[in-house]
């Protein structure tokens, strides 16, 4: 294991978020408010950070087991550093409670502790916020975007990062494909925060954090009612259909700007993530048609219901927790599907769903005739059965840590309808579940035991669970 | 550069390393998904897994915004294919590894019909290196420059050399020949040498000097073996099948052992000089009896890396002036050095550096020539020949020691007029010299690039 380069990145990572942790202080500044928590946490970080990036070492060679921890690593010192100004500022005086919001913020879950937020420190909102927005793209691919990279082991990197069964880079350069994911990053959220301000006349402040939440797909609102706080239909048509947008695998966007339509059109996963938004608004919809005015308002509250728990965003218009059983089992089952792989949202992602439909149909084939050959087929292309495979231990490993976990919050005395959807709410990088930790509820009640636990789940989501595994794994740390 | 290379094995994956280093856009197109896998775990590369000559995957791997396509796959034929299909799509540059000595003269014409641009034939190479090292059995390794004026040798310094613990300088004091010590590998690190650097036991030292003076050299240094007079070759594979040709012309007599017997009819067919026996080479019997014992040098040229290994060791203690294996996988060479085995030749590694050579010429800039690119000192060095064509605003006409040259560089060697100049401080870089650059850096791809 090579010590010394694990440090030296997550030296640099840190110093980036020092230097992120700039724009959060700017607004505090600009509000009148004080910069002390902002200034102190950079102070920190430069500090921590110096010693191993000052001394670069000589060997910069990392391997896949390397490529592993640096990503875990840095997302929970990434959080554990990030929570120092909600502990600083007294927003959060616990630091249980703030590791628990930033977390939560990184992995773009957007699953708060805190109660009321109208009447907080701007600055603050705005890191919280902000955290979405980082965390929707990733550090490390942002890291490895600015960094030139001497090596091709970065691509170990990428490849705990991104989410998704299958990761390809878009051009052979990494340092490129960061760019390029980056960029399109950028624009959309541009292009949204534009959007929101002339079109639906939101406040230039809201317009931004909002603005990151739905980049990052993370749910965090600066309103006690999320979204439907702002009683404006055309901001919930934006955001929702944005939410959309940015659940969808980044290659898409890519292959938009090289003009390849066709390979756009043909593209599998996306039919399938555009269907089910389809098939679920139209569901929920008709189910719920009878607790709205119009029509119109059951469609629109409808579809940015399904976009929120689908894209695992996590904002409300609405407390679906009041909605009829059929509706409310729609959004729980969106929230195991997620949106797309290789895009800024959680879940187990659709072409995983896909792919194991697909592996349990070729099974039944083989049985029913022993003899007979079969291949999985998406996208056109052959999928190797070392992705079958993966696809298969991933989606058990998946579903072993939400029953476990869902066991051993059920300690605390919630009702079980709470204990499984905030599981799966974290697990998933949704925020809001059901009952006591639906749309206007919250986490608050929940004890510190199981705080720890729903964050490492919320890291286990956003990291697809096998770098955080790798980690507290004991095999990785012995000597040979 | 956009480039696509079709073929991942050890070739291509050396190319794509090297290549990546040099900040190219690299593709790589191999049929086995593994072995695509196996390159982009460690190169920063895109995969594509199909048949290189296949239109659709080549198109999946954008051909036609493609600068340069290197055809490096195990079929001639496919590699021909791919650079025909390549040059459709609008790739603007082809290069294809052809191997068979029967497609030679096809390749001249199709060079110029379907704008190839170069062909490169490993085996080809091999075998002039081999012939070369045969002409100096001291030397570990020889590589030649301007049409063999120049010698580029290594060699091992062993504890009993006068040598050892003398500096530079002093050596260069103690001994009347015109020679330049311009690279040393020491404990697996290179050292380009100034005239304080001090000759250790175990060094390799590279030299540059010209052919009569080596000779003169290495009886100098105590180090000199007569020519060789006869070889035995265990392998009658291309490289045999090139070699022996250039020893016919070097009037060594070769015997060759091979196993098997449509070969040996090929070989014995084309050379009548040589003796050919069909028999196994990783028998000891058969290798004494085909009179190991009495040959000069033995070369172990088959297909199999590890029998050459094998055989190269068990006439090592035989006492031979010289043995040379040919390894092909790359990733050996390491471990067959650390068990003795000195003059190792890789047809792979000269491909590799051929290319490379003809990529960095690709990007050149007017005013000078890429001539020749070899890796030497493990491939930690590089040495190349750069043609000066025009005056070059802070290169020519200034004396070298107030020419501000890159740390990693050095000037080895100028030659004017066919004259050969060991230069000093006091010479001067002209427009028409031809230089030999030292260096281990990379990127160097012009004369600009050396200061």
């Amino acid at each position: 294991m090579n010590y010394r380069m694990i440090g030296y990145l997550l030296g640099i990572i840190l110093l980036i978020e020092a230097a992120l942790l700039c724009l959060p202080m700017i607004v505090a500044l600009i509000f009148g408010e004080t910069t002390v928590p902002f200034l102190l946490t950079i102070g920190i970080l430069v500090l921590v950070s110096a010693l191993p990036v000052l001394f670069r070492p000589k060997n910069t060679r990392i391997y896949a087991k390397e490529g592993f921890v640096v990503v875990a690593s840095a997302w929970i010192l990434m959080s554990l550093f990030g929570a120092l100004p909600f502990v600083f500022s007294g927003t959060i005086p616990n630091y249980i409670d703030a590791v628990f919001e930033t977390v939560s913020g990184f992995t773009t879950t957007g699953a708060s502790i805190l109660t009321a937020i109208e009447g907080l420190p701007f600055g603050i909102l705005f890191w919280r916020s902000f955290t979405h927005w980082v965390g929707g793209m990733g550090v490390l691919v942002f890291m490895l975007a600015i960094l030139p990279s001497d090596n091709g082991h970065a691509m170990h990197l990428l490849r705990a990062e991104v989410p998704g069964p299958v990761k390809d880079k878009l051009v052979p350069k990494m340092r490129q494909t960061a760019l390029i994911l980056y960029g399109i990053y950028v624009a959309l959220t541009l292009l949204l925060i534009l959007l929101l301000l002339t079109v639906a006349g939101m406040p230039f402040y809201d317009s931004l954090v909002n603005a990151f939440a739905t980049a990052g797909t993370g749910g965090f609102s600066v309103k006690n009612a999320s979204i439907g706080a702002y009683n404006n239909p055309a901001a919930e048509w934006i955001i929702g259909i944005f939410m959309i947008v940015f659940g969808v695998n980044f290659n898409i966007y890519f292959l938009l700007l090289i003009k390849r339509f066709r390979d756009v059109w043909k593209n599998e996963e996306l039919r399938v993530y555009l269907a089910i938004v389809l098939v679920a608004t139209t569901a929920v919809t008709l189910n719920t048609l009878s607790y709205f005015q119009t029509t119109g308002a059951a469609i629109r509250t409808g579809f940015f219901q399904v976009a929120t728990i689908l894209s695992t965003t996590g904002f409300a218009t609405t407390n679906y927790d009041l909605w009829p059983t059929f509706a409310k089992s729609i959004l729980l089952l969106l929230m195991i599907i997620g949106a797309s792989a290789g895009s800024t949202a959680g879940g187990l992602k659709v072409s995983r769903v896909t792919l194991v439909f697909k592996n349990i149909f070729r099974s039944i084939k083989q049985i029913i005739r022993p003899r007979s050959v079969n291949v999985v087929r998406q996208e056109g292309e052959i999928v190797s059965e070392r992705t079958l495979h993966a696809t298969a231990s991933y989606v058990s490993i998946y579903f072993i840590i939400v029953i476990l976990s869902t066991l051993l919050i059920a300690i605390d005395g919630f009702n079980l309808e709470t204990n499984l959807s905030a599981v799966l709410a974290c697990i998933n990088n949704i925020g809001p579940g059901f009952s006591t930790v639906g749309p206007t509820g919250n986490f608050a009640g929940f004890s510190y035991f199981s705080k720890i636990l729903l964050t490492f789940n919320m890291l286990v989501g956003r990291l697809e669970i096998m770098p955080i595994l790798i980690l507290f794994s004991p095999t990785l740390w012995k000597k040979n | 550069m956009n480039i696509l290379i079709v073929g991942g094995g050890s070739v291509g994956s050396a190319i794509c390393a090297q290549l990546t280093r040099e900040d190219h856009n690299i593709t790589i197109i191999d049929e086995s998904a593994a072995a695509v896998a196996e390159i982009a775990d460690s190169c920063d590369v895109f995969g594509v897994v199909g048949n290189g000559a296949d239109i659709s995957i080549l198109r999946k791997a954008h051909a036609d915004k493609a600068d340069l396509l290197i055809a490096v796959s195990a079929m001639d034929e496919i590699n021909i294919l791919c650079c025909a299909a390549a040059r459709q799509l609008g790739t603007k540059h082809t290069v294809a590894r052809v191997r068979n000595p029967e497609y030679s003269e096809l390749m001249e014409l199709l060079q110029s019909e379907m704008n190839l641009s170069f062909t490169i034939n490993p085996e080809l190479a091999a075998a002039a290196e081999i012939s070369r090292l045969l002409r100096f059995p001291s030397a570990t390794k020889i590589n030649t420059f301007c049409g063999g004026k120049v010698e580029l040798a290594e060699f091992v310094i062993s504890e009993s050399s006068p040598f050892c613990g003398v500096s530079l300088y002093d050596m260069r004091q103690r001994l009347n020949i015109k020679f330049l010590v311009c690279g040393v590998l020491r404990g697996g690190e290179a050292h380009i040498p100034t005239g304080h650097f001090v000759i250790e036991a175990g060094d390799t030292v590279c030299i540059t000097t010209s052919d009569r003076e080596l000779t003169k050299l290495f009886k100098a240094l105590g180090i000199y073996k007569t020519p060789i007079k006869n070889v035995l070759i265990a392998g009658g594979g291309r490289t045999t099948y090139y070699l022996l040709s250039h020893l016919a012309a070097a009037k060594i007599s070769a015997t060759v052992i091979e196993k098997n017997r449509e070969l040996c009819r090929d070989l014995a067919a084309d050379y009548a000089d040589a003796t050919i026996i069909c028999d196994n080479c990783t028998h000891q019997e058969a290798l004494l009896e085909a009179g190991l014992e009495s040959t000069d040098a033995f070369l172990a040229l088959s297909g199999v890396d590890e029998e050459n290994a094998i055989a190269s060791m068990y006439a090592k203690t035989l006492n031979l002036r010289k043995i040379v294996t040919m390894i092909s996988r790359l990733s050996y060479v390491d471990f067959f050095k650390s068990a003795g085995l000195e003059s190792i030749v890789s047809p792979k590694s000269s491909t590799a550096a051929n290319i490379l050579r003809y990529v960095r010429s690709l990007a050149k800039t007017k005013d000078s020539d890429i001539e020749a690119l070899y890796k030497i000192l493990d491939d930690r060095v590089e040495a190349l020949q750069l043609s000066v064509n025009e005056e070059i605003e802070g290169v020519t006409g200034i004396a070298l020691k107030a020419l501000r040259l890159r740390r990693d560089v050095l000037i080895a060697c100028i030659v004017r007029d066919g004259e050969i100049i060991i230069p000093t401080g006091d010479t001067v870089i002209a427009k028409g010299d031809t230089v030999i650059v030292i260096t281990t850096g990379e990127r160097t791809s012009g004369i600009r690039d050396i200061v």
